[in-house]
């Protein structure tokens, strides 16, 4: 079994993972600046704008080029085609540009319908590559499955928005379809952002933390318990059948599985110390508690606040360092090794942004939620602010890790865990 | 060479992640010195671990340096699988284990 055959272009899965990066500090800074957004009615152009940069830009940026790499990885298999990474890329960027303009300006349809025609392009030639890897896979687990299913997913989510978009100016297939919001919703932050993490977390928390021994049986029915929880609604959308509470408590079950499976993880950690950034990977889940209380009390707003700014972005941020410090590692210094010095994973990253990245973003998501809940314009502003600086600090950082000088004259330094 | 000097030189291979070497977290299972050949059997923390190449190239480039060396055979294996109980009192400290 040769795993060397695996590796990827650097720049394949690095152009997501900086546009990505870029992505955040855009939704970011646009907060800050109106953090009335926050406040306000959740569906105006402006606040969707917002959402769809969160989203498009960096989350499902972070992830299709993350999973570029991870599914080789995970799949123990080499990657279908590096050149249909490159136009997911540019297909997904373009669409995802079409779309946050379509909001900015005012919910322009044809503009939204293009850019989300495109992105679903993007999704679709980024499914194929996955299911074509999938395909030649030498190891087949959990993992690979629940990853697999975050990428068909994730094309679901885009084809479902581009419906939604169209049934607001198509009455006929608004009647055809009913509401596929909560729809496109659901496979988004479930099928596609939760699934994702839940699968690779298993993986790279494991392997980060030298976690042995840990089943995969929670992740295999976690995967099922979403699988089911979406079947039920897309039936209660397409035939208006009173399934919610049932899909509800299918994802509520796969939240309490995934919790079991980090708690498991954590504590066979053979690695006590939790450097910052996986300690925000670890923290994202506890996100997941008032995520189910908004949901099922209200304000329903706050809900969607702390699945996706604080689990979505928390567990994103948190693994961003780690596979963007891999790839750049085996990029820059990867042939030097045996010959000259080279620097740890930890070595790449600056110590004062992940320390300004983790202070900024623990203390900015509860508060972003809270803004929902306390309807306070101070909150607003206040969260909203430090959620920018952590998102520019993040930035600064993956820009550092792909081009800073990483002074391979210093001493070995402590493990990188320090 | 005695088999010492081989692994001395093993404790010079880092494992990029960890931040310690491959002879503290356990993932030298053999060392074998045969007139000016050698043979190292290791295994990785993980299967399908990503640092998979580039540590076998790290452990035979470092052998080859060794004076009087002519031939390296890095084998990484699986069986038996690595578990964190094969890591030296040191390893378990550097990861502050113990």
């Amino acid at each position: 079994m040769n795993l060397r055959a695996n590796a990827v272009p650097f720049w394949v899965p690095a152009r997501f993972l900086l546009t990505g990066a870029a992505s955040l500090a855009a939704a970011a800074t646009a907060l800050a600046l109106d953090p009335e957004l926050l406040l306000g009615y959740y569906a105006t152009p402006a606040a969707l704008a917002v959402v769809h940069t969160l989203t498009l830009g960096f989350a499902s940026m972070v992830l299709v080029g993350a999973m570029h790499q991870l599914m080789p990885v995970v799949l123990v298999t080499q990657l279908h085609s590096a050149r249909l990474g490159t136009v997911t890329y540019w297909l997904l960027l373009a669409g995802s540009a079409g779309v946050v303009i379509g909001f900015a300006t005012g919910y322009r349809v044809w503009l939204l319908a293009t850019g989300g025609s495109l992105a679903v392009c993007g999704l679709l030639v980024f499914a194929y590559n996955v299911w074509r890897t999938s395909r030649s896979a030498t190891s087949r687990d959990a993992v690979g499955a629940a990853m697999l299913a975050a990428a068909m997913y994730l094309t679901a989510t885009a084809a479902a928005g581009v419906l939604v978009a169209l049934s607001r100016r198509i009455p006929a297939l608004a009647d055809a379809l009913g509401n596929p919001t909560l729809l496109h919703l659901g496979l988004g932050l479930f099928g596609t952002f939760f699934l994702a993490i839940a699968g690779a977390g298993h993986k790279l928390l494991g392997m980060f933390v030298l976690s042995h021994g840990v089943s995969q049986k929670r992740l295999r029915l976690l995967t099922g318990a979403v699988h089911v929880g979406l079947a039920l609604l897309a039936i209660q959308t397409f035939t208006g059948l009173p399934l919610l509470e049932f899909a509800g408590l299918a994802l509520i079950a796969a939240v309490i599985l995934f919790l079991l499976d980090v708690i498991a993880i954590v504590r066979k950690r053979v690695r006590r110390k939790l450097g910052l950034p996986l300690r925000l990977f670890v923290l994202a889940p506890v996100l997941l508690v008032p995520t189910a209380l908004f949901s099922a009390v209200g304000p329903a707003p706050a809900a969607v606040a702390a699945i996706l700014f604080g689990f979505v972005t928390l567990s994103i941020v948190g693994m961003y360092s780690k596979i963007l410090g891999f790839l750049t590692w085996q990029h820059r210094y990867g042939a030097l090794v045996g010959r000259a010095r080279v620097p740890l994973l930890g070595e790449l990253a600056l110590g004062w942004l992940d320390r300004c990245t983790f202070w900024c973003i623990t203390v900015s998501v509860p508060l972003v939620v809270a803004t929902r809940v306390v309807a306070s314009p101070l909150v607003a502003t206040i969260g909203a602010t430090l959620f920018a600086v952590a998102a520019w600090s993040q930035l600064v950082q993956a820009f550092w890790i792909v081009f800073g000088d990483h002074s391979l004259e210093a001493p070995a330094a402590e493990p990188a865990a320090a | 060479m005695p088999a010492s000097q081989v692994l001395e030189a093993l404790g010079d291979v880092i494992d990029p992640e960890l931040g310690v070497d491959l002879v503290n977290l356990g993932l030298v299972y053999s060392v074998a010195v045969i007139a000016r050949n050698i043979e190292a059997t290791i295994s990785l923390t993980t299967p399908g671990c990503p640092m998979h190449g580039t540590i076998e190239k790290d452990v035979l480039l470092t052998l080859e340096r060794l004076p009087g060396v002519e031939f390296v055979d890095v084998k990484i294996v699986w069986d038996p699988p690595w578990s964190p109980e094969m890591m030296t009192d040191e390893g378990r400290r550097r990861l502050h284990w113990i």
